[in-house]
């Protein structure tokens, strides 16, 4: 059974009551942590509303690099893997192709911490 | 005014500076009218003086700024005394910051060390600088002045006897900063394949031909004060080091330092070739703008391991912060910018072979 309004609901009204009702009143000095915690929700209410596109670029990484058995085990996993591989050289013959791969997975993320940003980038 | 009730925690600064500047000065007697806290860092401590000297060879009215410690300094910056040798040396080769004056070494008589400085006039403010007002003709002398101003920085190369306490990079500027940057991130210990990839590929790709000058190591829209549009102090000297030139263009010129006004790609305010055209007007040599794109990469990626580290203070729990905490949230950002800036350069590459 599930309780309603869900977290999304009720992170945005509670982030509309902090802008609308709240900072109007507030002085000059604590707009920034106001509208910081605003933010905060914003970014909260995307990611517990997102849909799979992280895990699937993740996985796609993943299958392309190593194959379909990392991805099935999951980028948590083998991101300190990855992350080793990089700097050893193991990928420097197709560097650009992980960097497209990245690329994807890093756009994922974008699109719940500032999807402004990836406008702005011209990548949505 | 009442001095001491300015200070906010340190009651008895302008007292004790009033004491210090009649030594320096060989004054009669030295009264601090003003004594007020300046924004800015959380490193260190800037205060406004306003000073009448009476007697001596300064007699007079001056507008000084004191530098010191603020209680939550880092060690990971240089020391006051160190920052004060560096500013002497720009000053020296005619770059446009506040005059150092007097350093003083603490021997436990007021607890840390200080210097004083000439108060520069005009304002760092970053936004209302890249959103205002300036033509394109003001932005073009404003930025050609940033690089003027860096070229006569980068005309100080070691050795110089004042300033042995900065440490030579181990050789190659960059690829000593792509270690510097891993030991960085294991030290957090999270694994960041991003910046590895990127790491990777700033340590393939690094320049062959460098040269190791006096640079800056924070030259960026914010850190330099602008007046009626035009620059009047270069600050925040306390990441200065000997390190290729170009990092400080990079540093200036990376998408993160453009305050959102992307499309003036040297600091939010102007293009690239006025900054060359300021640089070459005193360089001995020409500004290669052909090894501006890697340094940006390099400027990107210090900006990745700053924020990361300003996140692990909040993840680790040192210092609970919502500002800290949201830094960390910035990761991707930067993460696109670094993966954005090595593709084009990689497309540029690919279209001249």
């Amino acid at each position: 059974m599930r309780s309603l309004p869900d977290a999304a609901a009720l992170l945005k009204i509670a982030r509309d009551g902090l802008l609308n009702e709240l900072l109007p009143h507030l002085p000059k000095e604590h707009h920034y942590t106001a509208l910081m915690a605003a933010n905060a929700l914003a970014i909260s209410m995307r990611e517990i509303s997102a849909d799979d596109g992280q895990h699937k670029a993740e996985a796609a990484l993943l299958h392309e690099l190593y194959g379909q058995a990392a991805a099935d085990e999951g980028v948590d996993a083998f991101a300190a893997h990855l992350a080793r591989d990089f700097r050893a050289g193991r990928f420097d013959d197709r560097l650009n192709d992980a960097g497209e791969l990245l690329m994807a997975e890093v756009r994922a993320r974008l699109s719940i911490s500032n999807p402004k940003y990836l406008k702005q980038a011209g990548l949505n | 005014m009442n001095a001491t009730t300015e200070t906010s925690g340190q009651p008895d600064i302008a007292t004790f500076a009033a004491a210090f500047l009649k030594r320096e000065t060989g004054a009669d007697e030295v009264e601090v009218h003003d004594c007020k806290r300046l924004g800015g860092g959380a490193i260190q401590e800037n205060l406004a003086l306003a000073v009448t000297v009476r007697g001596g060879p300064w007699d007079g009215r001056h507008e000084l700024v004191l530098r010191t410690d603020s209680p939550s300094s880092l060690a990971v910056s240089l020391s006051r005394a160190e920052e004060f040798a560096v500013l002497q040396a720009a000053f020296a080769a005619g770059v446009t910051v506040p005059e150092p004056l007097w350093l003083h070494r603490d021997q436990g008589e007021f607890g840390k060390d200080f210097y004083l400085m000439r108060k520069a006039g005009g304002s760092a403010a970053a936004r209302p600088l890249v959103r205002g007002d300036l033509t394109p003709d003001e932005r073009d002398a404003l930025v050609a002045q940033l690089g003027t101003e860096l070229a006569r920085l980068h005309s100080v190369r070691p050795p110089v006897a004042a300033l042995d306490f900065l440490p030579l990079p181990d050789g190659s500027p960059a690829l000593s900063r792509v270690r510097e940057y891993r030991r960085h991130i294991d030290a957090i210990g999270r694994p960041q394949p991003t910046l590895e990839w990127a790491l990777r590929w700033l340590e393939l790709n690094a320049p062959t031909s460098t040269e190791t000058t006096l640079t800056h190591g924070d030259f960026r829209t914010g850190n330099y004060m602008v007046e009626g549009g035009r620059l009047s102090a270069v600050l925040d000297w306390e990441f200065a080091g000997w390190s290729d030139p170009m990092e400080d263009l990079g540093w200036l010129c990376a998408r993160c330092w453009r305050f959102g006004a992307w499309d003036n790609e040297v600091g939010g305010v102007g293009g690239s070739a006025a900054l060359a055209r300021g640089y070459e007007s005193v360089s001995a040599r020409p500004l290669d703008l052909s090894l501006l794109p890697y340094w940006k990469v390099m400027g990107t990626m210090r900006w990745a391991v700053i924020a990361l580290m300003q996140a692990e203070r909040h993840l680790s729990g040192e210092q609970p912060s919502l500002e800290l905490a949201l830094t960390g949230r910035m990761l991707p950002e930067i993460e696109l910018d670094l993966i954005q800036e090595i593709q084009s350069i990689e497309k540029e590459r690919a279209r001249h072979a």
